[in-house]
């Protein structure tokens, strides 16, 4: 794997803090990337596409963009989804996030997920693998998948054995190379099988995670907000933030096996909040 | 629960216990002292519901309880009874609108009829259907009698008036028979009146004046009916008063109840939350003050030259990942504490080793768990000696009830199988491993693109080892779980006796019909495995 071998990757990066972009920067140079384009905020890599001749083929793009005292552009999903937009392969990255924020990257449609600490090596296989179309599945990535598809089963088309199997060798470590072949698979149908991961995973968010109004109100439930007043800072109905509420006790029934089945919609959205580390109303 | 509590007390969560002893000093206050406490009597329901649901709400609204503004004016039971109670009794008076005109049945057909002026009779039964119908509408709009008195009033003023009107339709010597027929539509009057005036003074003089009523009807053709008559109108009263008491009474108390599993509800969730809040906040506590600030202290102060930085540095950063990923390594005993501290120890060695992955559902008897943390250690020794490669190295562990597994995987120049079976330092782990059933697997190229895997596993374990700790336990299952659990095993053991029992049937069926094929056919020679009976019979054979 020399520099020279390699066809000219057209690399961008999405980083905000400088010390860690440029040390990426010249870790990608040295392995014979190219790197057109360095941003902090995704928005700058869009206008950088319109004056090259074809996107970034692969963007490596940081989950959490919104140091203090920038002004607040697109970070984590929301910024993964508009350089997919673009017609960019996104390898998201980050310093340290938890499995759901990676996850929300994955849905949000990144091809993989590394953390800044993983070695060059790791970069660079994770940028072959993405400009070739493929997956780049670390081994917490492989878990957080599974992870989610024992916690929230779909109804159809949900992941076969096979595709268990598959996330099972990730997460201990095997390269999609190893993982193919422990599996008789040639590398392209691996990537169909992970294809449809990607594609579960998605439908699990649409299926389980709280819509927005609904993260609304749980947001102001937890603040110990009445009906009412939930009603009235939404401008919506009672019935509707009733509707509402009964919604999130469905999923958070659905989520949490172990819950009793009566609980209230209110004690639901008061542990939803909980699981979503919304904050705690303060004692009066 | 108690556990639970505890990080209540720590600094940062100073004003919780006394707010917890006010929610559940309310909650007390709310049981014992006003409505629905042990001094509860049915005759008080009224007031007790109103004072219910005045007491709750405040209560609520106060927000110790927290379902704050949850509950509608009225209880959502009381509201939906109220209804159906209203509804009942609109559609009870909507039927009897049909004896109304009962009396004009004979002249339709071609009988004498009772009324002298049948026009006005016809219009005493419209107007009778116009009322039920307003009265319907009433009901469904307003949904609740109690609230709505006026409308009381005017049925029975209404109903007056159409006993007047119908004793005028008829002569006066018939009027008794003529105005049995509305007495139906009058009698439901005295129990609507019931239900939505109950004792008050007002409600009270309404049957004495539907009774009035009607002996004016119908005089001057009184007959002992009169009485009979009268008492209707006191029965259906008292009926339906009694009747409204007693769903209200209870729905009051279901509403409170309701109220309360909510509240209660509610509280746990909060107490959960807080409790993981207060716990999670020593975590951060922990993970920052005593492992990152340090690091940070050190590195700002320009001692980076310190050659113990980077592993301490190492060491923070992979708690602040175990902090920030949810695991909860600090807390944790048994296996993972033990990885975990055998990660740690790599850390320092310059291992970039990932936040061990994977789950551990069963816990491993604690000396095969030292076994494995033993080979584990040993395996991330080898990393470390032979590798050359210490970046991207994964530990995963999966331990379930089918056994365990935990794989070391690095990227680097991958090692000899054989130093594993060999005189390193898995010779002296192999032996406690195998004493469980278990074993190391070794891969490396070529079977992997690069690098090594260990695999350290080992077979599912049974409960406890047969010994007379487990003949003890089996003797006093002290939980309800070792019950069943022993239950299940009672039941495997019957499991396999009924498969052993059955193969031996087969195996003796399968045997004698073999017999039986090859005697018919006449196959002198058999293969002379011993069968009991089977030589007699083929003897009368020819």
């Amino acid at each position: 794997m020399t520099a020279e071998a390699k066809p000219a990757i057209q690399v961008a990066v999405v980083e905000d803090h400088e010390i860690t972009r440029d040390g990426l920067v010249a870790r990608l140079h040295l392995a014979g990337y190219a790197v057109v384009a360095q941003a902090d905020a995704v928005e700058a890599i869009g206008e950088a596409a319109r004056t090259l001749p074809r996107p970034p083929q692969v963007v490596i793009c940081d989950l959490n963009l919104r140091l203090p005292g920038r002004t607040p552009g697109r970070s984590g999903a929301e910024a993964i989804r508009y350089l997919v937009d673009l017609g960019c392969a996104v390898l998201a990255t980050s310093g340290v996030a938890t499995p759901d924020e990676v996850l929300d990257a994955v849905v949000a449609g990144a091809h993989g997920y590394l953390e800044k600490t993983a070695s060059s090596q790791a970069f660079v296989r994770a940028v072959s693998a993405l400009a070739a179309g493929s997956y780049y599945v670390t081994p917490a990535l492989a878990e957080s998948l599974l992870k989610d598809a024992e916690l929230r089963p779909l109804q159809q088309d949900e992941l076969t054995t096979q595709a268990r199997t598959a996330l099972r060798y990730f997460a201990r470590g095997n390269t999609a190379d190893e993982v193919a072949a422990k599996l008789g698979l040639v590398p392209g149908r691996l990537t169909a099988l992970l294809d449809r991961v990607w594609d579960a995973a998605r439908r699990r968010r649409r299926r389980y995670a709280l819509a927005p109004r609904e993260r609304e109100v749980v947001a102001l439930v937890a603040q110990g907000r009445s009906h009412q007043e939930i009603a009235a800072q939404l401008g919506i109905s009672q019935p509707w933030v009733a509707d509402l509420l009964a919604h999130i006790r469905d999923k958070y029934l659905a989520t949490h096996p172990d819950a009793s089945p009566t609980l209230s919609p209110l004690a639901a959205a008061h542990l939803s909040a909980a699981d979503l580390g919304i904050g705690v109303r303060h004692a009066t | 629960m108690a556990a639970h509590l505890t990080p209540l007390s720590s600094p940062e969560g100073k004003g919780d216990p006394a707010r917890w002893a006010r929610t559940l000093y309310t909650h007390e206050a709310q049981r014992e002292g006003r409505p629905g406490g042990p001094n509860f009597k049915p005759g008080h329901a009224r007031v007790a519901a109103a004072a219910a649901s005045r007491a709750l709400r405040r209560a609520l609204a106060s927000r110790t309880l927290g379902v704050a503004e949850a509950l509608p004016a009225r209880g959502r039971v009381a509201a939906r009874i109220e209804e159906r109670m209203a509804l009942a009794i609109a559609l009870v008076r909507g039927t009897m609108v049909v004896l109304v005109f009962a009396p004009q049945l004979p002249a339709l057909l071609g009988r004498a009829r009772l009324q002298a002026r049948p026009r006005l009779a016809l219009a005493g039964g419209l107007a009778a259907a116009g009322e039920a119908a307003w009265v319907l509408y009433r009901v469904r709009r307003r949904g609740a009698i109690t609230s709505d008195t006026d409308w009381v009033t005017t049925d029975v003023v209404f109903s007056l008036l159409l006993m007047l009107l119908t004793s005028r339709s008829v002569a006066p010597d018939q009027r008794n028979a003529g105005l049995t027929a509305s007495l139906s539509f009058t009698l439901s009057s005295a129990g609507l009146a019931g239900l939505g005036l109950g004792r008050r003074p007002a409600g009270l003089a309404v049957p004495f004046l539907l009774a009035l009523g009607w002996t004016a009807s119908v005089w001057p053709d009184v007959s002992v009916k009169l009485i009979s008559d009268c008492l209707g109108y006191v029965l259906w009263y008292v009926a339906c008063a009694l009747m409204g008491r007693g769903f209200r009474a209870m729905a009051a108390l279901a509403d409170r109840a309701q109220a309360e599993a909510e509240a209660a509800w509610v509280t746990a969730a909060e107490q959960r939350h807080l409790a993981e809040l207060a716990r999670e906040r020593e975590q951060a506590f922990r993970a920052i003050h005593d492992e990152l600030l340090p690091v940070v202290d050190a590195v700002a102060q320009q001692r980076a030259e310190d050659p113990r930085l980077p592993a301490v540095a190492r060491r923070a950063a992979a708690a602040a990942r175990d902090l920030i990923l949810g695991r909860r390594s600090f807390a944790e005993a048994g296996l993972g504490a033990l990885l975990a501290e055998v990660r740690d120890e790599y850390l320092d060695y310059g291992l970039e080793l990932s936040p061990w992955g994977g789950a551990i559902e069963v816990e491993p008897p604690p000396e095969l768990a030292r076994a494995v943390a033993a080979a584990t250690r040993e395996a991330l020794r080898n990393v470390h000696k032979y590798a050359g490669n210490l970046n991207d190295i994964t530990l995963h562990a999966e331990v379930t009830e089918d056994g365990g597994e935990i794989v070391v995987r690095d990227q680097g120049a991958g090692f000899d199988p054989r130093s594993v079976t060999g005189r390193g330092g898995f010779a002296r782990i192999y032996p406690a491993l195998q004493r469980w059933g278990g074993g190391v697997q070794v891969l490396s190229a070529p079977q992997l693109e690069r690098g090594t895997e260990v695999t350290i596993w080992w077979p599912a374990q049974a409960p406890s080892a047969p010994d007379e700790t487990s003949a003890l336990r089996v003797a006093v299952p002290s939980t309800a779980e070792g019950a069943a659990e022993e239950q299940v095993r009672v039941w495997r053991l019957r499991a396999a006796g009924l498969q052993r029992f059955g193969q031996k049937l087969a195996r003796r069926t399968g045997a004698w019909v073999s017999a039986q094929i090859s005697a018919r056919q006449g196959w002198a020679g058999n293969d002379g495995r011993g069968k009991a009976g089977d030589p007699g019979r083929r003897r009368r054979r020819p």
